[in-house]
């Protein structure tokens, strides 16, 4: 055995030691799964193909063979979302980016032969083997900078699970409230149906004009255009659920909701310390600060590959025209002459300043975000309290007090049936502000979860239950 | 009665907001100096003033003011001494109705002034009012200082102030008495009562019953407690002394009595034509004086404008109970709602059924007429009388406001309400029998033929 024999040998070795890793199906996601088991108490799952994705869909099926909660919803989704299902992918590129980040490169063979000129003596020939050995020296700080970016990988995927389930949680308050304007507004145009009965009647006997007759038909069309509205309304919002809830076929058309929106909770959140449950918990400023600490190392790799990278070493046997073979050892490397890395080290560095900032303003935004959550919660509550307290007891009693005066002939039946028209407006309005209630409790819930983003940005504008007419005149 | 001492304190107690003090220096206003020429001059023209203060039972038979009183007085010097409290009452229009309003001694309206011809009468009038006042003696022939009109014949009369007021009455007859400053606000809540001064040397025969009636109106709202005295033209409530039926108490006359009915009319916007059953009568006088009996026509129905009185006479010589009320129909309904819709005619079908899945109280009514809803006992404000009428011996009396009863009878051991008459048996409309029909050839389901 020669030298050379040794000198392939260590190479093979390094070469063996660098390729122990494999990549792991599921890195990652357990870390996925605590989270969404600490901050929501939600399970997630891995859908991969296995046994595992027959029970998933088995506990879907039987959730949703029941009228469904806010939580039922949002557990299908968690578990059924397709479009969730892709993100934890992105689990399993950043590991597999960690994986790829410790394994060398591979050695580099080369060879060369050189027929004999017809003066010369013999051919030449030469193979080498050479092995980088700059990358070998690089493969921790590679390692750390994959793993910073797995890390904001995990951050990123497990703030998706939270925006999910916000989302849908979202989206089925909505649609409970919907069911509830709808409700109620069939009791509404009951009310205009039955005021342009009376009106009817009261025409056929020579009582009323057409004039007044007319105008209980047009409050009738109105009333009938507000149910188709609400109807449609909770079509679209079905829709929305079903494309959340990853359902469709007979799956996206059988479930109910369990029924009306809870009343305001005892209880309220403790939104005392907001700012610092929603920093400590932050799964943004986590994501923020392994970008950060990723573009730190990815600063300090450049500035080394600069000086040092593309530093060969290897084995080399060379026959020489004499025919005799020779081993020996081979090196190359960069001569840092023309690019000398000032540029990339300039990009590394404002890229790691940027992350800072962005790390900083993620945190004022946060506290930002926090306390308006925490504002637009008191208020809702607030909001519905007085809608509850007050508007509705006020509104019955003025319907009470009509039925009395009706009975008095004081008032007619179409202001009496105004009065329970009223009453039904001031229902909407009770359930828009019970629902924007519940709304803003999602988002604080989702600010102490570790996301800032609001759940209901969305629906702002889009989800107005008041009628076009709003009140009619009488 | 109280003294002018204590007159002067009770005054006194009012400006101090109640607390039980002499509050001297406190002058009693007089409206015009006690004696005054022209008040001498009418005095001693012969038609009294000279003559010693007329006495009830010896020189006249006292008016009956029903639901109401008489103003007690005391004679102080030969003169006959009256006072008169302006200030808030509670009072009652009829069982289920209580109003504050502004009214005389306690009383809504005030007390009837009775005093005879001839008599020289001294009014103080305290005012318990929030507002000033004034009082105006409607009819009555006084000096010009002594009329009462704020302003005009006197400045008004201050809260807790109290006037003075002097005349000789050289006239006999029905006369009112009311405010005569911002009267809309006070006549509308009640400050008025009638006169009646009796002739010394009276013509013709003397009435048996001699009965005062107030006739007013008023906008109650159900379900408030105060009189609205802005309204002008939709009042719901109707009274005869104040009172409104079935509230009212009834006349009651032996057969053959005569019987003498005063009506005064202070209403804010309307004349009353009170109409009398089973009898017809003579109008005998007006607040300006008797009709020669030449000029009196028989009527059954005396129209009483606003702002006059009319005395009618007739011999209760019909037994029966009867009617006696303001012949304008919406003066006989008890705070009827004017602005609902007409269901006259309107066949609700199963609209109720369909309504009651909004409204589990809701009851179409009225499409038949408006004659059950006194007794249908559904829920109703508090304090109010809608459409209630009173029951009667035989139905219910559809009929509210200005109505009562007329009740003659042959016996009375005295004049309290004798209950419901008993109709000769025989003399009372009642279902059709079938041999009648027969007999006089009706058919109830053709034509009449
Ligand atoms: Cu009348």
């Amino acid at each position: 055995m020669s030298k050379c024999a040794v000198a392939i040998l260590i190479v093979l070795g390094l070469v063996l030691l660098a390729t122990g890793c494999t990549v792991p199906p599921k890195g990652g996601f357990d870390f996925v799964e605590q989270n969404a088991q600490e901050r929501i108490g939600m399970r997630v799952l891995w859908n991969q193909g296995g046994d595992e994705d027959k029970a998933v869909s088995e506990a879907i099926t039987s959730l949703l063979q029941h009228p469904l909660t806010a939580d039922d919803a949002v557990q299908v989704a968690l578990l059924n979302n397709r479009r969730l299902q892709a993100t934890y992918e992105d689990l399993g590129i950043t590991q597999a980016a960690l994986v790829q980040a410790g394994l060398l490169k591979n050695p580099r063979f080369s060879g060369n032969y050189m027929p004999a000129v017809e003066a010369g003596p013999v051919a030449t020939a030469g193979l080498e083997l050479a092995q980088d050995f700059a990358d070998l020296l690089f493969i921790g700080m590679r390692k750390g900078i994959a793993s910073s970016e797995f890390e904001a990988s995990k951050a990123r995927v497990a703030s998706a699970v939270l925006d999910k389930a916000a989302e849908t949680r979202v989206a089925f308050l909505e649609y409970q409230a919907a069911e509830q304007f709808l409700e109620m507004r069939k009791l509404s145009a009951d009310a205009a149906a039955a005021s342009f009965e009376v009106s009817q009647k009261l025409f056929d006997a020579g009582n009323i004009t057409k004039l007044a007759s007319a105008s209980e038909r047009a409050s009738l069309s109105q009333a009938k255009l507000d149910l188709a509205n609400a109807q449609a309304a909770i079509l679209s919002l079905r829709e929305r659920l079903n494309s959340l809830m990853g359902l469709w076929g007979p799956q996206a058309t059988d479930w109910r909701s369990a029924g009306r929106l809870p009343d305001l909770p005892k209880d309220e959140l403790d939104v005392k310390n907001i700012e610092r449950q929603a920093i400590k918990k932050s799964l943004d400023l986590s994501k923020a600060r392994a970008k950060a600490d990723a573009a730190a190392g990815r600063a300090g790799l450049i500035r080394w590959t600069t000086v040092l990278s593309d530093f060969d070493v290897g084995v080399g046997v060379n026959r020489d025209d004499n025919a005799s073979w020779h081993v020996g050892p081979v090196f190359s490397l960069q001569i840092p002459i023309f690019d000398q890395g000032q540029a990339k080290n300039a990009a590394a560095v404002a890229e790691l300043r940027r992350t800072l900032q962005e790390y900083a303003a993620e945190a004022v935004e946060l506290r930002s975000a926090a306390r308006a959550a925490r504002d637009r919660l008191v208020a809702a509550r607030e909001r519905a309290a007085y809608c509850r307290d007050v508007l509705l007891p006020v509104r019955n009693e003025v319907l009470h007090e009509s039925q009395l005066q009706y009975n008095a002939m004081q008032i007619g039946v179409f202001q009496l049936l105004s009065s329970r028209h009223d009453v039904i407006d001031a229902g909407i309005q009770y359930v828009e502000e019970l629902r924007d209630y519940w709304i803003a409790r999602a988002n604080v819930e989702l600010i102490l979860a570790g996301r800032n983003k609001s759940a209901s940005q969305e629906l702002s504008g889009s989800s107005s239950s008041r009628s076009s007419s709003e009140r009619k005149e009488h | 009665m109280l003294t002018r001492r204590e007159m002067i304190l009770a005054s006194g107690a009012v400006l101090a907001g109640g607390a039980v003090a002499f509050v001297p220096g406190r002058p009693v206003l007089a409206a015009q100096p006690v004696e005054s020429a022209e008040d001498n001059k009418h005095s001693s023209d012969g038609h009294g003033g000279n003559q010693p203060p007329g006495e009830a039972n010896r020189d006249y038979k006292p008016v009956i003011t029903l639901n109401g009183a008489t103003l007690p007085y005391k004679v102080v010097g030969g003169v006959k001494v009256y006072h008169l409290i302006a200030e808030e009452v509670e009072h009652e229009f009829a069982p289920g109705l209580t109003a504050s309003c502004w009214g005389y001694n306690g009383r809504v309206h005030g007390p009837t002034i009775e005093a005879s011809e001839g008599d020289r009468i001294r009014v103080y009038v305290t005012n318990r009012l929030p507002e000033s006042t004034t009082v105006h003696w409607h009819g009555v022939l006084l000096p010009s200082g002594m009329d009462g009109v704020g302003g005009l014949s006197q400045r008004a009369i201050q809260p807790g102030e109290t006037f003075k007021y002097e005349w000789t009455f050289r006239q006999h007859g029905t006369f009112m008495y009311h405010s005569h400053h911002d009267e809309m606000t006070q006549m509308g809540l009640g400050l008025m009562g009638m006169i009646v001064v009796h002739p010394r040397k009276p013509v013709g025969p003397l009435p048996d019953r001699d009965f005062a009636y107030m006739l007013s109106e008023w906008k109650i709202v159900p379900g408030t407690r105060r009189p609205d005295p802005n309204e002008m033209t939709d009042f719901n409530i109707l009274t005869l002394n104040g009172r409104c039926f079935p509230g009212t108490a009834p006349i009651v006359a032996k057969l053959g009595e005569r019987v003498r009915l005063r009506f005064g009319n202070l209403s804010a916007m309307d004349h009353h034509p009170i109409h009398l059953h089973g009898y017809n009568f003579k109008l005998v006088a007006t607040d300006g004086g008797e009709i020669p009996e030449s000029a009196q026509w028989p009527e059954t129905t005396v129209l009483v404008p606003v702002g006059s009185t009319r005395t009618v006479e007739f011999v209760a010589d019909n037994p029966g109970d009867w009617a006696i009320h303001c012949h304008m129909t919406h003066h006989v309904m008890n705070q009827m709602g004017h602005g609902i819709p007409n269901m006259i005619g309107v066949n609700p079908g199963n609209l109720d059924q369909k309504i009651q899945k909004l409204l589990p109280d809701y009851m179409t009514m009225g499409q038949n007429g408006m004659g059950d809803m006194g007794d249908m006992g559904m829920p109703l404000p508090p304090n109010s009388i809608p459409m209630v009428g009173g029951k009667g011996p035989y139905d219910y009396i559809t009929m509210g406001g200005m109505f009562t009863i007329l009740k003659v009878r042959e016996t009375l051991d005295n004049y309290d309400d004798p209950g419901w008459y008993e109709i000769p048996s025989g003399t009372r409309a009642d279902l059709a029998r079938p041999d009648d029909l027969l007999r006089d050839g009706i058919s109830t389901s053709g034509r009449p033929g």
